[in-house]
C-alpha cells in the first residue's frame, strides 16, 4: 500500500516538476538518452551491406511507434548523381509496438513478419533471428536501398507522444567475399519530446511559436552546430603504417520532412575545416532529402595535399535559417595496402540548438 | 488511518525527491558523448602487439577563440600477473598467458598539453606525443606536435609548446584516459570545448601451416607455384624482343627458347678419341703409340700388352644425353625447364642465377645456375585490419552563474537576499571536482513544494523550508559539471547469438568505469554494480558484481565461468538480442553517488572461437545510453598543482 503511495506520489511529483520547471529546450538530438524521436540515419540494403536495427522500449509500460523507412536511391543508381539524377524519395511506414523494456530488432532487407513457431536459441541452436515477442509486421527493403529510419513514439491511436522511452542502434554489416562480417555501429539519434506536444502530425522540433507551431517547440531542437574530427584525404593511419589509407563517408539527414505532401528537406551545408596547424578551409555541399558522401568530393578542403595534416576538425552547419537543420553519422574505412579493411562508425558531436524550428509532416491516420 | 498518514508521508517523500531532482537549479543528467565537454573519459583502451591491437586518441578543442590545456590522466588498469609480468592476463590475447589468477592494477600517471583554437590532435597510445623543440632529448620515436612554438605557431601565435602525452607504459596494456579542461595554473575551469574519439585499430597476421608443396626457388615466373619435383620449378625465362636479352640471365636471345633451350648434344668420339667432336668414326680412330710398362704412351691412361692394343677403332654417334645450348649453357638437361639461368659468380657470390649463393670461379660458373627447388610451401601469412570506434564520454561544466539556490542569474543584484547573495558559476576551481548532486542547503517550501528554499522566509507565510540537501564541505556551491547518470542502458546481443546477416557468433565486451576517481590519494573507486537483463519476451534476470577501478567483462563471464549457462547467453535467453540496465548502487556510507561510466564492444568470432575465446572477424565499439539522475554527487579528486 505504502509502495503504492509512493508511486502515486512520484508521480505527483513528476507532474508539478513539469509545470513548475520549465526547462528550455536543449540542443538535444542525443544519442544518449531515450527519446520520442529516434532517427537512423544511414540504413543500407546491397549486393555487399546490409544493416540490422535494434529499438528499445526504456520504459515500464507499452509503447507504439510510427517509423518510416526513406529511401534515397537515385533514379538511376548507376549513375552519378544530378540534376536529372535525384534522389526518389520514396517512403514507407509501419507501426510497431513493443513491450515493458522489450528490446527488439531486424534485419533491414528481411524485416519481419509473424513467427510463432520460430525457434528460440539454445545450446545447440543460435539461429534464432525471430525468437521474441513480435513486435508488428516489418517490411523488408529491396536491394538497392540507401537512406534512413526515423521511429516516432505515438498512442494508441497513432498521435505522436512525447513519452521519451525509445533508444536503438544501427549496425551496418558486410555480407561480401573478402569483407563478410566487416561490421560498424551507431546510436541512434534521439529527439526528446516536451510537455507542449499537441498530439497532432505536425512536429515541431525546437523553434518558437509560429502558425505552424502554435505551441511553440514539441521536441528539442536540432543541433546549430555539428562537429567532427576525421583523417584526411590521402593521409594514413599510423596503427596501420605507411601503406594504409582511411577514407570518410558522411551521411547527412535533413530534420525537416513532409511525408504528407512528399517534400523532402533540404539544407546547404557550410563545412569549416581546421587542421593541426589551426589553419581553416571552408567549402559547402547542398542536401536533399537524405546525403552520402566521402568528404574527399568536397573539392579538396580535406585532402592532405591541401591541409597538409592528418587529422581535421570539421565543424558543419546550416548556411541559413530557411535552410533546415541536420543530424548525422560518419564511417571511417581504414584500410592496409589497398586490401579488405574495417569500418568504424562514429556518432556526430553537437554544438546548441537551432533557434527556427524544424517541422516533420506525418502523413494524416485513419 | 495510521496508515494512510503514512502513506500520505510516503507521497510527500517521494514528490519531493522527484521535485528535489527535478527542479535542482540546472544540473542535468548530462554525461555527454555527443556534445563537447570539460571533462571526457575514454573508458577504454587498449594496446596488444600480440594481435596487433593499438588505439587512436583524437582529442580536440572546439573553441573558436581561445587555446585549452587540459590535463589528462592516463590510468593503466591492465591485470598483473603476479608471477610473471612478461605473461599477459588480457583474455584474447595471443601473448604467453599467465598461468596463475591475475590481480588488479590501477596506475595512474597524468601530462599536460594546450589544443590551440579549433584544433584537432591525435595519437597512438602506445606512441604518445611530445613538444619535439622544448623537450628534444625525450623518445625520438615519438611523434611531435605540428605547432611546435619554434618553428611553427598558429594563428595568435598559439602553439602546443609544453605538452607532452605519455604513451602507455608497457605492452598488453588495458586502462582509460580521463582528461580535464583546466587554466594555466591547473585549476579545472568550466569551459565545455573538449570532445574526442578512440579508434581501436587491429593490424593482426596470422599464419596457417603448409598444406602442400610450391617451388621455393627458381625463376621468378615459378616460385610460388605447385609441384611435385625439382625440375618443374625452373623457368626458360622469357625473351625481351626490344632489348633482345632474356629476362632472367641476361643473356643474347631472339625468342622465348634462347633463354633456356635444352638440345641434343653435337656428335662425339665416343670410342678412340673420346670427346672429341666428329662426323664419323673414321675422324675418332686413334694411335695411342707403343706399348710399354703395360701403358700406352700416348695416353697412359690406357693399358696394354702390346703396342697394337694402342692403336683404336673411333666411333662417332650422338650422346644419349641432352645439354642447355641457352640459358644455363653446358649443363645437363632433359627439357627447356632444366636450363633457366646460367650462373655467373664474381669470386664470392653469384651475381646471377641463383644470387647470392657462394662460388668461387670468375663468370660463367655452373655452382650458380638457376635450379628449381620444390618444397613445402611456406605458412600462409593472413593479414586482419579491423577499426572500431567510440566517442569520448563527455562531463560537462556548468557554465551558467547561479545564485546560492541554484536559479539562474547574470549579476549579484539578481541574487540579493538569496544566501550569500552573490552570482557566480558553482565552479571553485579547487582540485575537487563535485559531479552532479544536489545544492547545499537546498529544500522545498512544505506546503507550496514547487518552490525551493533555503530558509523558511523563503517560503509563503506560515511555511516551513524542508527536505534540505545536506551542507558538503566538499562542494560548498553544490554541483559544478553535470552528474553521470543514475542507470547505463545497453542494448546488446546476447553471447553466443549468431549475427543474422553474416552468419558469425556474436560476444559482447562490456567496460565500465566508476564515475569519481581519486587522483590525489591514488585510491581507485569501488561500486557494487546491478544488472538487469531484460530480453526479447520482455523477461528479466538479474545479477551483480563489483567494479574497483576499472573492469572489462566479457558479458556473458559475469556472473558464471561457464558461459553457456550465463543470464547473458542467447542459450538462456532464448533471443538474439537483449536490454541490460546498469545501476551503481549508492551507499549512505560513501557520501558519493556510485555511478559508472561505459562503452562496449561487439565480437563477431571465426570458427573455433569458444565464448571465452573469441577468434575476432570484427569488431565494433559502441557508447552506452543512459538515463536519470541522482541527488549523491560523485568526485573527480585532482592532485596539487
Amino acid at each position: 500500500m505504502g509502495r503504492h503511495w509512493a508511486v502515486r506520489g512520484a508521480l505527483v511529483g513528476t507532474l508539478l516538476a513539469a509545470v513548475t520547471c520549465i526547462l528550455p529546450a536543449f540542443a538535444d538530438v542525443t544519442t544518449e538518452r531515450p527519446g520520442s524521436i529516434v532517427f537512423y540515419p544511414k540504413v543500407i540494403v546491397s549486393g555487399t551491406r546490409d544493416t540490422l536495427i535494434q529499438l528499445t522500449n526504456t520504459s515500464n509500460s507499452l509503447v507504439h511507434a510510427h517509423c518510416f523507412y526513406v529511401n534515397a536511391q537515385l533514379e538511376f543508381p548507376d549513375q552519378p548523381p544530378s540534376r536529372d539524377n535525384q534522389p526518389i524519395w520514396q517512403e514507407v511506414d509501419f507501426d510497431i509496438w513493443l513491450t515493458k523494456q522489450q528490446p527488439t530488432h531486424w534485419i533491414a532487407s528481411s524485416g519481419r513478419r509473424p513467427a510463432p513457431l520460430a525457434a528460440e536459441c539454445t545450446e545447440t541452436n543460435s539461429q534464432c533471428s525471430d525468437a521474441g515477442l513480435f513486435p508488428g509486421r516489418i517490411p523488408p527493403l529491396a536491394d538497392g536501398f540507401v537512406g534512413e529510419l526515423k521511429c516516432i513514439e505515438a498512442d494508441s491511436s497513432g498521435a505522436p507522444i512525447s513519452g521519451n522511452h525509445l533508444n536503438g542502434e544501427g549496425t551496418l554489416i558486410s555480407t561480401g567475399l573478402f569483407t563478410k562480417g566487416d561490421t560498424s555501429k551507431y546510436s541512434a539519434l534521439a529527439v526528446i519530446g516536451l510537455d507542449t506536444n499537441d498530439a497532432n502530425n505536425t512536429l515541431c522540433l525546437g523553434g518558437g511559436v509560429t502558425t505552424q507551431c502554435p505551441r511553440g517547440a514539441e521536441y528539442n531542437a536540432c543541433p546549430q552546430v555539428t562537429v567532427f574530427d576525421s583523417f584526411s584525404v590521402g593521409s594514413n593511419d599510423p596503427a596501420l603504417g605507411d601503406n594504409s589509407s582511411v577514407s570518410t563517408e558522411l551521411t547527412i539527414m535533413p530534420c525537416t520532412e513532409d511525408f504528407e505532401h512528399q517534400v523532402p528537406g533540404s539544407v546547404v551545408v557550410q563545412f569549416l575545416v581546421t587542421n593541426e596547424f589551426e589553419e581553416t578551409f571552408s567549402a559547402s555541399t547542398t542536401v536533399t532529402c537524405w546525403g552520402n558522401f566521402n568528404v574527399s568530393a568536397l573539392r579538396g578542403v580535406f585532402d592532405y595535399n591541401t591541409t597538409g595534416s592528418r587529422f581535421l576538425q570539421s565543424r558543419m552547419a546550416p548556411a541559413t535559417n530557411n535552410d533546415s537543420g541536420f543530424v548525422g553519422v560518419v564511417e571511417e574505412y581504414h584500410r592496409l595496402n589497398g586490401g579488405p579493411g574495417g569500418h568504424a562508425a562514429f556518432n556526430l558531436h553537437t554544438i546548441g540548438q537551432r533557434t527556427v524550428a524544424d517541422v516533420i509532416t506525418l502523413p494524416e491516420g485513419p | 488511518m495510521l496508515m494512510k498518514s503514512r502513506a500520505m508521508g510516503t507521497v510527500r517523500k517521494a514528490a519531493a525527491i522527484v521535485l528535489a531532482l527535478a527542479c535542482a537549479g540546472v544540473t542535468r543528467a548530462d554525461v555527454s558523448s555527443d556534445q563537447p565537454a570539460a571533462v571526457v573519459l575514454f573508458p577504454k583502451l587498449i594496446v596488444d602487439s600480440s594481435r596487433g591491437i593499438d588505439t587512436l586518441v583524437r582529442l580536440s578543442n572546439t573553441s573558436t577563440q581561445n587555446p585549452l590545456t587540459v590535463h589528462c590522466f592516463l590510468v593503466d588498469a591492465s591485470p598483473l600477473c603476479p608471477n610473471n609480468p612478461t605473461a599477459t592476463c588480457l583474455p584474447d590475447s595471443l601473448a604467453s598467458k599467465c598461468t596463475v589468477p591475475c590481480v588488479d592494477r590501477w596506475n595512474e600517471t597524468d601530462f599536460r598539453l594546450v589544443i590551440t583554437t579549433r584544433q584537432p590532435v591525435g595519437w597512438l597510445i602506445s606512441q604518445g606525443m611530445r613538444d619535439c623543440r622544448s623537450n628534444p632529448a625525450s623518445d625520438p620515436n615519438r611523434p611531435c606536435f605540428q605547432l611546435d612554438g619554434v618553428t611553427r605557431v598558429g594563428p595568435g601565435n598559439q602553439s602546443n609548446a609544453g605538452s607532452n602525452i605519455l604513451p602507455a607504459p608497457h605492452d598488453q596494456f588495458v586502462g582509460y584516459l580521463q582528461c580535464i579542461a583546466v587554466d594555466d595554473s591547473d585549476a579545472p575551469i568550466e569551459r565545455n570545448d573538449l570532445k574526442g574519439e578512440a579508434t581501436i585499430v587491429r593490424n593482426q597476421q596470422t599464419s596457417t601451416p603448409p598444406t602442400g608443396k610450391v617451388c621455393t626457388s627458381g625463376a621468378a615466373t615459378t616460385t610460388g607455384t605447385s609441384c611435385t619435383a625439382d625440375s618443374q620449378c625452373t623457368s626458360t625465362g622469357a625473351c625481351d624482343t626490344s632489348t633482345k636479352v632474356c629476362k632472367l640471365g641476361q643473356h643474347a636471345c631472339t625468342q622465348d627458347s634462347d633463354c633456356g633451350k635444352c638440345v641434343a648434344q653435337e656428335k662425339q668420339c665416343t670410342a678412340g678419341t673420346v670427346g672429341a667432336p666428329c662426323a664419323s668414326d673414321s675422324d675418332c680412330d686413334a694411335d695411342f703409340g707403343v706399348c710399354t710398362a703395360m701403358q700406352c704412351q700416348g695416353n697412359t691412361a690406357k693399358s696394354c700388352t702390346i703396342s697394337t692394343d694402342c692403336k683404336v677403332a673411333g666411333t662417332c654417334e650422338v650422346p644419349s644425353t641432352q645439354v642447355c645450348s641457352s640459358g644455363a649453357v653446358g649443363s645437363a638437361c632433359s627439357g627447356n625447364t632444366m636450363c633457366g639461368v646460367a650462373g655467373q659468380c664474381n669470386g664470392a657470390m653469384c651475381i646471377v642465377g641463383a644470387l647470392g649463393s657462394s662460388c668461387t670461379g670468375s663468370g660463367a660458373d655452373p655452382s650458380c645456375n638457376l635450379v628449381g627447388k620444390c618444397g613445402l610451401t611456406p605458412p600462409t601469412v593472413t593479414t586482419t585490419v579491423d577499426a572500431d570506434g567510440y566517442n569520448g564520454v563527455g562531463l560537462l561544466a556548468i557554465t551558467q552563474k547561479q545564485c546560492a539556490n541554484g536559479n539562474a542569474c547574470s549579476t549579484n543584484a539578481n541574487c540579493a537576499g538569496i544566501g550569500n547573495g552573490v552570482c557566480a558559476v558553482p565552479n571553485n576551481h579547487d582540485g575537487t571536482l563535485c559531479l552532479g548532486g544536489c545544492t547545499p542547503g537546498q529544500g522545498q517550501c512544505k506546503v507550496t513544494r514547487s518552490l525551493s528554499c533555503f530558509k523558511d522566509t523563503d517560503c509563503p507565510t506560515n511555511e516551513t523550508c524542508v527536505d534540505k540537501c545536506p551542507t558538503s564541505s566538499l562542494c560548498p556551491n553544490g554541483p559544478e559539471y553535470d552528474g553521470c547518470a543514475n542507470i547505463l542502458i545497453f542494448d546488446h546481443f546476447l553471447d553466443g547469438a549468431s549475427d543474422p546477416i553474416s552468419g558469425y557468433p556474436v560476444v559482447t565486451d562490456l567496460t565500465l568505469v566508476p564515475c569519481s576517481q581519486d587522483y590525489l590519494r591514488q585510491s581507485p573507486q569501488k561500486v557494487t554494480v546491478q544488472f538487469l537483463v531484460f530480453n526479447e519476451f520482455e523477461q528479466r534476470f538479474s545479477t551483480s558484481t563489483p567494479v574497483t577501478c576499472f573492469k572489462e567483462f566479457r558479458l556473458s563471464n559475469i556472473d558464471t565461468t561457464t558461459n553457456i549457462k550465463s543470464i547473458f547467453s542467447a542459450a538462456v535467453n532464448g533471443t538474439l538480442t537483449a536490454q541490460t540496465r546498469i545501476r551503481g548502487v549508492a551507499l549512505d556510507t560513501s557520501g558519493y553517488g556510485q555511478t559508472l561510466i561505459g562503452v562496449a564492444r561487439e565480437f563477431r568470432c571465426d570458427a573455433g572461437s569458444t565464448l571465452a575465446n573469441c577468434k575476432a572477424v570484427s569488431t565494433s565499439a559502441f557508447n552506452l545510453h543512459s538515463q536519470g539522475r541522482r541527488p549523491q554527487p560523485d568526485f573527480i579528486w585532482l592532485p596539487p598543482s
